[in-house]
C-alpha cells in the first residue's frame, strides 16, 4: 500500500461518513402536517373568542376535539411514509425522533390532563388558556436541538422563532389576539421550515 | 520493537475491513445504523450482488448484522453495525493515524 492509496482510501471513506452525517432530516412532513393543524386550530379558536363567525361557545370542543383525532390518526400514518428513506437512521434524524417524541409526551400530558379534568369536573378548566408558551417552548426546543444536531440554518431560526413566541404569547396573554398571533407563529415557525425540509428529503430506497 | 508499536506492520491491519468497498460500508455505518440495502447500495455504488457478498464477510466476522423485514408487500434488509464492529472500526482508524503519522 503506497501513501497514495491510503489518502485516497481516507478520502473516500470520510465522505462516506460525511454523507450519512449530512443525511437530510426527515421530520418534515411531521413539521408540516402539525404546523397546519396548529395554526388552523389557533385561528379557529380566535375566530370563536373574537365572534368573527358567530359560532357558540361549544365550537372550541369541535375545534380542539378534531385537533385531537386528526393530530393521532395524522401523526401514526405519517410514521409509515418514512421507513424506506435513506438516511433514517443518521444522528441528527435520531435526535429529532427523540427529542420531538419527548416534546409530544410532555404536551400530551398537559393537554390530557387538561382534558381528563375537564370532563370529570363537567366544564373547562385553567389551563388552556397558558398552554401557548408551553406549546412554543416544546416547539422552540426540538426545531433547535434537530437544526443545531443536523446544521439546518432554517430549522434553527425557526427555533428561535418559536422561543420569541414564548414572550409574544405571554405578552398578549387573555386577549382574544393572542390565538391570532399564536396561529401566525405556528405557521411561521412550524408550517413554513416543515416545508423547506420536505423539498430537502431524499427519494425512497428499498 | 513489539507488534503493539510498529505501525507498519500488516499483519496490525484489519483484512476483514481493508477492502475499499467494505471501508466504505464502514463508514457509512459509523454514521447511519442501521441503513436500508438500498441506500448503503446508492452510497457506496456497488451492484445487489457485490454488496451482498461483501456484507456477508463482514456478518461472518460479526462486524455488521442484517435484518430483514417487510416493507408493506416489500421486503427490506436492514443492515446494522455491531458492538465489535464499531470497535474494530475505531482500531482500523487508529492503525491508519499511526501509519500516516509514522510515514510523515
Amino acid at each position: 500500500m503506497n501513501q497514495t492509496t491510503l489518502h485516497d482510501d481516507i478520502a473516500y471513506v470520510r465522505d462516506l461518513a460525511e454523507a450519512g452525517q449530512r443525511a437530510p432530516l426527515l421530520g418534515g412532513r411531521f413539521l408540516t402536517f402539525w404546523g397546519v393543524l396548529t395554526s388552523t386550530a389557533y385561528f379557529l379558536h380566535y375566530s370563536i373568542s373574537a365572534g368573527l363567525f358567530g359560532w357558540p361557545d361549544v365550537a372550541y370542543a369541535w375545534v380542539w376535539g378534531t385537533f385531537l383525532i386528526v393530530g393521532i390518526i395524522g401523526q401514526s400514518l405519517l410514521v409509515y411514509t418514512i421507513r424506506n428513506k435513506p438516511g433514517g437512521n443518521s444522528v441528527g434524524n435520531r435526535a429529532e425522533a427523540t427529542v420531538w417524541m419527548a416534546g409530544g409526551f410532555a404536551l400530551f400530558a398537559y393537554f390530557g390532563t387538561l382534558i381528563v379534568k375537564s370532563i370529570a369536573v363537567g366544564g373547562p378548566v385553567p389551563g388552556f388558556e397558558s398552554s401557548l408558551p408551553i406549546v412554543f417552548a416544546v416547539y422552540g426546543t426540538g426545531l433547535i436541538t434537530s437544526g443545531l444536531m443536523a446544521n439546518v440554518k432554517p430549522l434553527t431560526f425557526a427555533g428561535y422563532g418559536a422561543l420569541a413566541m414564548i414572550a409574544v404569547s405571554i405578552w398578549f396573554a387573555g386577549t382574544d389576539l393572542t390565538w391570532g398571533i399564536a396561529s401566525l407563529g405556528a405557521f411561521l415557525t412550524v408550517l413554513v421550515p416543515g416545508l423547506i425540509m420536505m423539498r430537502r428529503e431524499p427519494k425512497d430506497v428499498i | 520493537m513489539s507488534d503493539e508499536t510498529n505501525p507498519f506492520d500488516h499483519g496490525q491491519i484489519d483484512d476483514v475491513i481493508h477492502g475499499r468497498l467494505r471501508l466504505g460500508i464502514m463508514a457509512y455505518l459509523s454514521t447511519v445504523s442501521p441503513a436500508i440495502f438500498g441506500e448503503l447500495k446508492e452510497k457506496v455504488s456497488a451492484t445487489d450482488g457485490n454488496l451482498s457478498t461483501h456484507l456477508r464477510k463482514l456478518e461472518e466476522a460479526g462486524y455488521v448484522r442484517q435484518e430483514k423485514r417487510f416493507v408493506g408487500r416489500r421486503p427490506q434488509t436492514r443492515v446494522f453495525l455491531t458492538d465489535s464492529g464499531r470497535k474494530a472500526w475505531l482500531t482500523w482508524i487508529e492503525r491508519m493515524q499511526g501509519l500516516m503519522r509514522a510515514a510523515e
